[in-house]
């Protein structure tokens, strides 16, 4: 477990936290179920039912170590590729795939790409496909949390593009600033040439120590390394401490530890038997998800009328005239460009 | 009723926001324990505390981002821009997140922050610190955007976009942010967003205009009055969402209509207003449709008089469509 900390991160923990054997466990399933959904992606991709759909794969102990150490009433700022994030938070099968293939009763009504979910009711931001803009946002409602004496506190979840971006400089310093309950986890991709090209110095948690934080560092394949890091972050940004900034190293993919592999071998450590685990888990949950995706393909295209829904709580004028105009226009061109073809006698 | 400037407008609608609201919270650059360069927020961190009227590091991404978080967790911020000038920066987060927020969570998450920022010329501020930046705004679905003339407007506007569940760009006009003073009630009252007003009535031309120069069109209707030119004067207050009807109205009355705003003339609301006319109120229309407004230059330092629009220009353009 290649692991390095700043001394003032040691100081706040000395002891890391354990992960009882049934959240291990639990955790491992969740990373499984994750290559199952990558897979499922990929594969209404290419069949054009949606967008290309960022995968998650290598970054799994990212995910599911760091919310192991969060409670559902935590607020996550999650990434484009971190959809999963929903569905591990418990978001229905059905509702993903509506959501996923922009079903018109979806919760997001079908106004969003694939990449970009929404689940208010589980405490997941809307998903921007804008680069960094999150991290200061993570900061606002960390701080909104401190204003309200809620003691929550705020994951956000970036990778190297949105770490060169002048807004992860603004989110950091403000929530430094402030000292909000907020932990931003930094994510590599692994792609260290990649990597190389986006941002300078050795290490991004060392900038924490610029903005008076914190910075951690630790190995990105081991979802226990993840757990101990974020929960030791976590307990202080409740406590009232303040933001910290996490810095997961995904080893590069060729040399590398693959994640979910790390933690299968813990398991079987343990005493359990990971690959049926595995297995049964997989089958399950491809069931699932292929099932729901059949069960609301169809189900109900968005309406010409809802493309104006939710502009504003209440349409202003302008906007009910332009759907009056759309609606009025494809009741008279049902078939589009056919109609004109084909005048009726 | 006390009589107030503008500013004292905007402070009164804040300080009575922060009362009524535990969930609202003002922050921006410098108006905290300055209380606003222009002294808006003057008092405010000393009677609501600094928790909930801070200042914030510069950068106007940070302050829209960090209204944007807080909207989402179920606040109400305003945040302040201290001049529009400096808004862009912010862009980003307001045209792509903060606009969208709603639209993109199916109505899950709405940001209902206002975001306050003085604009307009007539200062000698230069290139920037006059700049009228309404029309990227009203071109960006999910956004209102406000814009008061003077005391009683600016106090009830305010309040009333507070109140809204949506984000508001609130454009405060600073040319007279001291020079128009008007008798305001001390309670609190909003004025509805998207409602014009017939500030005067007329009968040959129609002038629709808002916020600074509304003052300069009154001036021009003075001037046409006593040349024998009846002109009925439209403040639309707010551009988004839009009162067609009062304009339309109008239009159909007089049949003539001149548009006047500070910013650049091309893709300026005005042209927005004019398609509008040509589109539901052509066959009233008697001359062409005139525009008044800043040129698509620059905002220039020294020749700032001459680039903004003024009485004479508004009442040359009136002579002009009723002498067509």
């Amino acid at each position: 477990m290649a692991r390095a900390r700043t001394k003032k991160a040691a100081a706040a923990s000395a002891t890391p936290a354990t992960l009882p054997l049934s959240d291990l466990k639990n955790t491992y399933l969740a990373m499984v179920r994750s290559r199952v959904l990558d897979a499922c992606l990929a594969d209404l991709s290419r069949r054009s039912l949606i967008g290309l759909h960022p995968p998650a794969a290598g970054y799994e102990a990212h995910i599911y170590g760091a919310l192991a150490a969060l409670r559902p009433s935590d607020w996550l700022f999650p990434d484009l590729r971190m959809s999963g994030v929903l569905l591990a938070r418990g978001l229905g099968a059905r509702e993903w795939a509506r959501m996923v293939l922009g079903s018109g009763s979806s919760g997001h009504l079908g106004h969003a790409s694939s990449a970009e979910m929404t689940a208010r009711s589980l405490n997941v931001a809307s998903v921007s496909p804008l680069m960094g803009s999150h991290l200061i946002q993570s900061s606002g409602a960390a701080h909104a949390m401190k204003i309200k004496r809620s003691d929550d506190v705020v994951l956000c979840w970036f990778g190297p593009g949105a770490g060169a971006t002048g807004d992860a400089h603004v989110g950091l310093n403000f929530a430094a600033v402030y000292k909000v309950p907020a932990v931003f986890y930094f994510c590599t991709s692994g792609d260290e040439t990649a990597d190389a090209e986006r941002l300078g110095g050795e290490s991004f948690a060392q900038r924490a120590e610029g903005y008076g934080m914190p910075g951690i560092r630790v190995d990105g394949s081991d979802a226990v390394a993840v757990f101990q890091a974020v929960e030791a972050a976590v307990s202080r940004a409740r406590s009232g401490g303040g933001p910290t900034l996490i810095e997961g190293r995904t080893p590069a993919r060729d040399e590398g530890a693959d994640p979910v592999e790390v933690l299968a071998a813990q398991l079987d450590a343990a005493g359990l038997d990971s690959l049926s685990l595995a297995r049964d888990a997989s089958t399950a949950f491809e069931a699932e998800l292929r099932g729901a995706v059949e069960a609301v393909q169809g189900e109900s295209a968005p309406t010409s009328s809802s493309l104006f829904e939710q502009v504003f709580a209440e349409p202003s004028p302008q906007l009910q005239e332009q759907r009056a105009a759309l609606l009025a226009h494809r009741n008279r061109f049902p078939k589009g460009l056919g109609d004109l073809e084909e005048p009726p006698s | 009723m006390t009589d107030m400037n503008i500013i004292q407008a905007v402070n009164s609608a804040l300080d009575i926001a922060l009362s009524e609201n535990e969930d609202v919270v003002l922050f921006g650059e410098d108006i905290g324990r300055f209380g606003g360069v222009f002294r808006a927020t003057d008092g405010l961190q000393a009677k609501h505390g600094e928790e909930r009227v801070f200042d914030t590091p510069l950068s106007e991404a940070g302050i829209i981002g960090t209204a944007i978080g807080m909207a989402l967790y179920g606040m109400t911020p305003v945040p302040e821009i201290q001049f529009s000038d400096f808004i862009y920066p912010a862009f980003d987060q307001i045209v792509n997140e903060l606009a969208k927020f709603r639209y993109r969570s199916g109505g899950q998450y709405p940001c209902p922050v206002t975001v306050r920022t003085p604009y307009g010329g007539g200062i000698r501020g230069g290139h920037y610190h006059s700049q009228s930046p309404e029309a990227y705004f009203a071109h960006t679905p999910g956004l209102k955007v406000v814009v008061p003339s003077d005391p009683y407007t600016a106090k009830g506007l305010l309040l009333a976009s507070i109140d809204d569940p949506d984000p508001v760009l609130f454009l405060e006009p600073k040319r007279v942010y001291r020079a128009s003073r008007a008798d305001v009630p001390d309670e609190a009252y909003r004025l509805p967003l998207g409602q014009a007003v017939v500030d005067r009535e007329g009968d040959h031309v129609t002038v629709v205009a808002y916020g600074a120069v509304l003052h300069e069109a009154r001036r021009a209707c003075d001037l046409l009055a006593e040349n024998d030119i009846s002109a009925e004067l439209v403040d639309l207050r707010s551009l988004v969402p839009l009162d067609e009807e009062t304009l339309l109205n109008s239009v159909r009355k007089t049949g003539r209509l001149v548009i006047v705003h500070e910013a650049p003339r091309t893709c300026g609301f005005g042209a927005e207003l004019a398609a509008l006319v040509a589109e539901k109120a052509l066959l009233h229309l008697e001359a062409p449709i005139l525009r008044v407004t800043g040129y698509d230059t620059p905002f220039p330092y020294t020749l700032e008089m001459q680039y903004l629009p003024d009485a004479l220009k508004i009442f040359e353009a009136c002579e002009t469509v009723v002498d067509f």
